[in-house]
């Protein structure tokens, strides 16, 4: 019997492995890196080859003026047509030229024939010419893109409202005018082997560490994916840590946060296709800083940090605390307030910790619902049915009212974060400390938090310790961690990203 | 990969622990014993009766919306006899549905009967308890002490929360001296000085705190009147004490009425020049306060300033003559409240304190106290 | 799974990790009992029981400290041959440091399992009353466990950050019940003999037990740090906490009343009240803080062990992560010895006792082995890791 079963997978094995050769085939690594011929039908044959007789493929024949015959090959839908009809075909068809030289902002030429498929790919178009091996490489990209907008994400009061869009050169844009530095370095990498994905990676040279940059590109040159759809996917290939519920490389769409990280000595990866950029390497205060604390007067900016570092850990302990008190200490709990609790409570038939899970489950739910809903209706329902659920659940006598208000407040507390990945970080650590609640009380929270701060201390993210410049304490780094020390008394830069430029603020001269 | 299964064998010992939740116990299922009251149980063997107040919380009104109905069923009193405390107290949880908790315990009333014979075993049951707070106000009760409980004061809806808001009222004007169990048990344990408590009256209607109840070691030994107490206290703990409402000297209804606002008191021992050698203590007590009251009698005074110094004078007799009284009650009952002892041992350690036995000395200790008034404002009205 | 480089094998502790390390690992379940203790003999002079309790802590960590850096990179498992060993046969030197390694191990294991024992018997007897003890116990391993799992790095940051969580609380404490303190208390200041000083501080060297795992610790520090510095402040600090504690206790209770309470400082939060705070009773907060010390104190000295078991036999990260999770049976059955809470107290005194010697008595008898041996210098030329 075994053996009839070996068989059998060994055939599938066999099958499977036969299919993936096949399909691998096809993918760009199995296009030749041959030259093309000069005979245009030729060539335009063997481009309809590869791409298959796709529909999409548009040859456009002409004559050129000098009485030759041409062809120019494009994607249809991804070139800008003007490009084509006015500055290609025009300029060869009407103008008197000696020597070709298209009318087009990017002009190149190869006769590699994967380098000719890459850049129809791109949504450039190919021009042949009958008798010549060299074709040339027109920039038409054209396609309908996003327009710069507010990013959704990340709103904020003071501050630049453009956001990164799908792409990439776009981007690389908002950084560069932002920075006018001559030493702001970009280094280009195609990833993914079907999506063939252009990545940039950017740094500032003389700021940023060399080893942590060069290992950036190094564990993205790496990668050897099929497919690369966003940032995501990089960010979870190449992290430290895959196990650990903390994200260690930091995303955002908002141009000026780039810039200040690339100016702190981080790396910024840009991903063709998606608004999201990287930020190497990354550590906790990614949880609760934002660009806008920088533009606001110290005070405020301290003032309104500190208050959104107080609602990450109400929005992570609450629930438990108050798990731990009803249940386990409530001597903790003043004696008059106790008495209203307990008759709030005396009408639920569950413990605390299956009323706390049940709530919070039920706000995990709305939550997630009110995302997909559309337009108007979404932050809607979120509101209504809070209210309704929650107000509707104390009357049938499911959950006490203490409890609601303690659901509400958790649930606004976890919105205060700044950086999205880290806030579902916390959301999902939630519950685990609920749970330790609901078996020792304070001291499971406890040994939760113990836990916890264990793991971030064993976690680096490309060589910096998560917990900088907590610990490994650096004094110096402390002014921009909790309290944002005024500009002027911050003029080095943090020194656990290794700068090798360390002043950012020189002092004033008498001139 | 090793990681992993120590990982792994983290987590199954973890889920482990799913088989119990020990401690847990929700609000609900907890009676929150707010007082527990202390009398001498009727049979022999039954030393003592205890009687606690459980509040009902569906019955307490402004939670959910639901409940409300009358003050007077807000809590509910019950009341068995044991042996000892714990006895009682366990019988009184087979009594219950709902298991009793005292972390909320703040008053402990207990009738002078079974002060007067010593409450030394009950105490020992609640230092070992841990839910017990140290500063619950540990209540001395003429009569019975379940009769504290009975009371159904209309101003609060739970009537322990009357008595604390009464003791607590009380502590903040430093007209009722805060006295916890933790205070007296480091007086107890403490050999150079005797603990007090407070002593109150209960009717059916209301509470009346009636002085303090002075100790020696763990009995009862006697009391002392509101006015005594106000003595003490600004001579022991510089706590103002209350008003002073005095007859003027000489004269038929009058009278003045001063309110300290400040008391400050040093304690000094020097050598006595009376009854030849020996120490003796004095007190040496200055009191500013206010002038809130005169009914005036028929001798009219000159000046302003004339009139203070006369009440000055009138007012520093008075309060001295107080004292004295105060004194007299305390070492009669040789019940040393105010912690002279304690002086005597830390700065008079080796001439007096090695030589001397406190518990038979302080009887005839020779105990001296001089007042200083010093009025310092009239009130609102200037003219005398 | 790690991606990044494995760079210098050794990582460099800065001073104040040491500082951090040094200090949480003494704070741990001494600080509980501690006014009881320091007053049983001194009276009312109990204040100055951790002043003279620490001298010879001093004395130790300076002459442990200068041993490591006599063989800089080197724990106490790998410099104890070459200390023993005579020219002639680097063998002798092993068999030599054998019994002094296996004592000092087994030393700080059995130390470890009653500093649980009592860890589990407080939170059992104040916080969660119906939880087993084993459960409680159990947990406190896990964490260790959890701790011994990962590189000695993570040890010096984890000490680092729970450091404040540590110190703060416990100062709080000591401060804010000063509001109901009688300062007569502490009055007569010395009415007990000299002799009954000393006699009186031995109650106190319990509570500075611990640090003897920086014979481990410090080969990990970075050269030029300075060791001796981080070891006297580390000390200094504790002396600092453990006195403010003891004056607290007597101030507010009296030494007789003391004599009464198993756990003093936890009564000494039970009678602080803070106005305008929401919550009451503060001990159960309390206890949650004291965990962090504890957990540094029982995990720290696990891993110390456990390295310097893999020291012993030149294993690698592997080998540390199996035995730690065996060596915790051991452990367990080791801290339920004692049957009852009296005979807890004593055995601590014995390992109070036990640890002083260990701690000024292993360093010396090196150092002496040195100068005789001719090997005392500081080397220079020698290749320093890390």
């Amino acid at each position: 019997m075994s053996q009839f079963w070996n068989a059998w997978n060994k055939r599938k094995d066999r099958l499977r492995n036969q299919t993936l050769e096949q399909h691998a085939n096809k993918s760009m690594d199995s296009v030749k890196d041959s030259p093309v011929t000069s005979v245009l039908e030729d060539n335009i044959v063997l481009i309809e080859q590869q791409f298959g007789k796709s529909d999409d493929l548009v040859v456009r024949r002409f004559q050129i003026t000098t009485g030759k015959d041409a062809a120019v090959i494009f994607l249809d839908g991804m070139v800008d047509r003007n490009v084509i009809s006015d500055f290609v075909i025009r300029s060869l068809t009407t103008e008197n030229v000696t020597y070709l030289s298209p009318a087009s902002n990017e002009l190149e030429t190869t006769n590699q024939l994967r380098q000719i498929v890459r850049n129809i790919l791109s949504g450039n178009s190919v021009l042949f010419i009958d008798g010549s091996t060299e074709v040339y490489l027109i920039n038409s990209r054209g396609w309908d893109r996003r327009s710069v907008m507010e990013p959704q994400t990340e709103s904020v009061v003071r501050g630049p409202r453009d956001g990164f869009t799908e792409t990439l050169s776009v981007n690389a844009a908002l950084i560069r005018f932002r920075l006018k530095d001559p030493n702001l370095r970009v280094k280009h990498l195609i990833v993914g082997q079907r999506t063939q994905t252009d990545v940039f990676v950017m740094h500032i040279d003389g700021v940023a560490h060399p080893p942590i940059v060069e290992e950036v590109i190094r564990r993205i040159e790496n990668l050897n994916l099929d497919a690369i759809l966003e940032t995501g996917y990089i960010e979870q290939m190449i992290q430290d840590h895959r196990y650990s519920p903390f994200p260690q490389i930091q995303n955002t769409e908002r141009p000026d946060k780039i810039v200040a990280n690339l100016l702190e000595g981080k790396v910024a990866i840009l991903v063709d296709g998606t608004p999201f950029v990287l930020i190497a390497p990354a550590v906790l205060s990614q949880f609760y800083q934002s660009p806008e604390d920088y533009y606001e007067r110290f005070y405020i900016a301290s003032l309104i940090r500190f208050i959104r570092v107080i609602s990450i850990l109400i929005a992570l302990l609450l629930p438990s605390l108050y798990i731990a008190f009803s249940s386990f200490h409530p001597e903790m709990i003043p004696s008059r307030l106790v008495i209203a609790m307990a008759a709030g409570r005396s009408t639920v038939p569950f413990p605390s910790l299956v009323e706390a899970m049940f709530m919070e489950i039920a706000i995990e739910i709305l939550r997630e619902a009110s995302v997909r809903l559309p337009g108007p209706i979404g932050p809607t329902i979120g509101i209504v049915g809070a209210l309704v659920v929650g107000e509707a659940a104390v009357s049938a006598g499911l959950v006490s009212p203490v409890m609601v208000i303690i659901v509400a407040v958790t649930t606004i507390g976890s919105f205060a974060s700044p950086s999205y990945s880290a806030a579902i970080a916390i959301r999902m650590l939630r519950f685990p400390v609920m749970f330790m609640a609901g078996l020792f009380g304070l001291y499971g929270i406890m040994l939760f938090i113990i836990v916890m701060l264990v793991h971030l201390s064993s976690i680096k993210s490309f060589g910096v310790p998560y917990l900088s410049p907590i610990s490994p304490l650096n004094l110096m780094g402390m002014r921009d961690l909790f309290l944002r020390f005024p500009h002027h008394l911050m003029k080095l830069r943090p020194s656990m990203f290794r700068v090798h430029d360390k002043i950012r603020m020189r002092e004033d001269d008498q001139s | 990969m090793d990681k992993r299964w120590s990982y792994l064998c983290l987590l199954l010992l973890c889920l482990s622990f799913l088989a119990g939740c020990w401690d847990r116990r929700e609000l609900e299922e907890r009676a929150s014993v707010l007082a527990i009251a202390i009398d001498a149980g009727g049979e022999d063997e039954e030393r003592y009766r205890v009687t606690v107040q459980i509040p009902i919380p569906i019955k307490i009104a402004g939670s959910s919306g639901q409940g409300g109905g009358g003050n007077s069923n807000a809590v509910k009193v019950m009341s068995v006899t044991g042996r000892t405390i714990t006895d009682a107290t366990n019988n009184l949880q087979l009594r219950l549905n709902q298991r009793l908790f005292l972390g909320h315990t703040r008053v402990v009333a207990i009738s002078e009967e079974i002060a007067r014979e010593g409450i030394e075993d009950i105490l020992d049951g609640f230092r070992r308890e841990a839910l017990i707070r140290r500063l619950l106000w540990p209540i001395i009760v003429k009569g019975k002490a379940s009769s504290l409980l009975e009371i159904k004061p209309q101003l609060a809806q739970i009537p322990v929360v009357f008595i604390m808001d009464l003791v607590e009222n009380g502590r903040k004007m430093g007209t009722i001296p805060d006295k916890t169990l933790g205070d007296y048990l480091n007086e107890t344990s403490n050999k150079s000085m005797q603990p007090f408590l407070n002593y109150v009256e209960a009717t059916k209607r209301e509470v009346k705190w009636i002085g303090t109840a002075i100790f020696h070691d763990h009995k009862m030994v006697g009391s002392l009147t509101p006015i005594q107490t106000w003595s003490l206290m600004q001579l022991r703990n510089q706590k103002r004490g209350g008003d002073v409402i005095m007859p003027l000297a000489g004269q038929e209804d009058a009278y003045v009425t001063l309110r300290p606002r400040f008391v400050d008191t040093n304690l000094t021992i020097q050598p006595n020049k009376f009854k030849g050698g020996g120490l003796e203590a004095v007190f040496s007590c200055e009191v500013q306060g206010d002038i809130m009251e005169y009914v005036p009698g028929n001798i009219r005074f000159a000046s302003p300033e004339k009139f203070i110094e006369a009440m000055q004078k009138e007012l520093k007799q008075e309060m001295e003559k107080r004292a004295r009284q105060m004194i007299q009650k305390l070492q009669k009952h040789n019940s040393d409240v105010l912690k002279l002892g304690l002086h005597l041992r830390s700065y008079h350690f080796h001439d007096y304190w090695v030589h001397h036995d406190w518990n038979k000395a302080f009887k005839d200790f020779p105990i001296r106290v001089e007042y200083t008034i010093k009025l310092r404002r009239l009130g609102m009205e200037m003219e005398q | 799974m790690k991606r990044q480089d494995n760079g210098t094998p050794r990582y460099g502790f800065t001073t104040w990790q040491q500082t951090c390390l040094i200090t949480s690992t003494l704070i741990g379940v001494g600080v509980l009992t501690l006014p009881r203790t320091s007053s049983s003999r001194l009276l009312e002079a109990g204040w100055m029981a951790p002043l003279v309790g620490s001298l010879g802590a001093y004395i130790s960590i300076w002459m442990i400290a200068k041993l490591s850096r006599r063989f800089p990179g080197m724990t106490f498992v790998e410099y104890s041959p070459l200390v023993w060993a005579s020219k002639e046969s680097p063998k002798l030197g092993k068999l030599l440091s054998i019994p002094w390694i296996f004592v000092y191990l087994s030393f700080i294991y059995v130390a470890t399992g009653m500093v649980s024992r009592i860890f589990g018997e407080v939170v059992v007897t104040s916080v969660l009353l119906n939880t087993p003890l084993e459960v409680i116990m159990i947990t406190m391993f896990l964490l260790a466990f959890f701790l011994s799992l990962h590189d000695v790095d993570v040890v010096a940051r984890v000490n680092e950050i729970l450091f404040p969580l540590i110190i703060f609380p416990v100062l709080f404490i000591a401060i804010a019940s000063f509001q109901k303190a009688d300062w007569s208390y502490l009055f007569p200041l010395i009415r007990v003999s000299g002799k009954s000083i000393f006699e009186g501080a031995y109650e106190a060297v319990y509570s500075f037990s611990g640090f003897e795992i920086m014979l481990i610790f410090y080969a990990f520090t970075q050269h030029n740090s300075g060791k001796e510095k981080a070891g006297f402040v580390g000390i200094l600090m504790t002396m600092v906490v453990y006195t403010l504690i003891v004056v607290a206790g007597i101030t507010v209770f009296g030494y007789e009343e003391l004599q009464r309470l198993t756990w003093p400082t936890l009564e000494l939060v039970k009678t602080t009240q803070v106005p305008g705070l929401i919550l009451e009773r503060l001990e159960s907060a309390f206890l949650a803080v004291w965990v962090a010390a504890v957990f540094t104190t029982v995990a720290n000295a696990y891993y110390a062990v456990i390295y310097g078991l893999r020291q012993c036999f030149n294993k690698g990260m592997v080998f540390q992560r199996i035995a730690s999770a065996f060596l915790f049976i051991p452990l367990f059955f080791i801290a339920l010895i004692p049957q009852n809470i009296v005979e807890i107290f004593q055995i601590s005194s014995y390992i109070g006792i036990g640890n002083l010697v260990l701690n000024l008595g292993v360093p010396t008898i090196y150092w002496i082995v040195l100068f005789l041996r001719g090997k005392a210098g500081i080397p220079k030329e020698r290749k320093a890791d890390g």
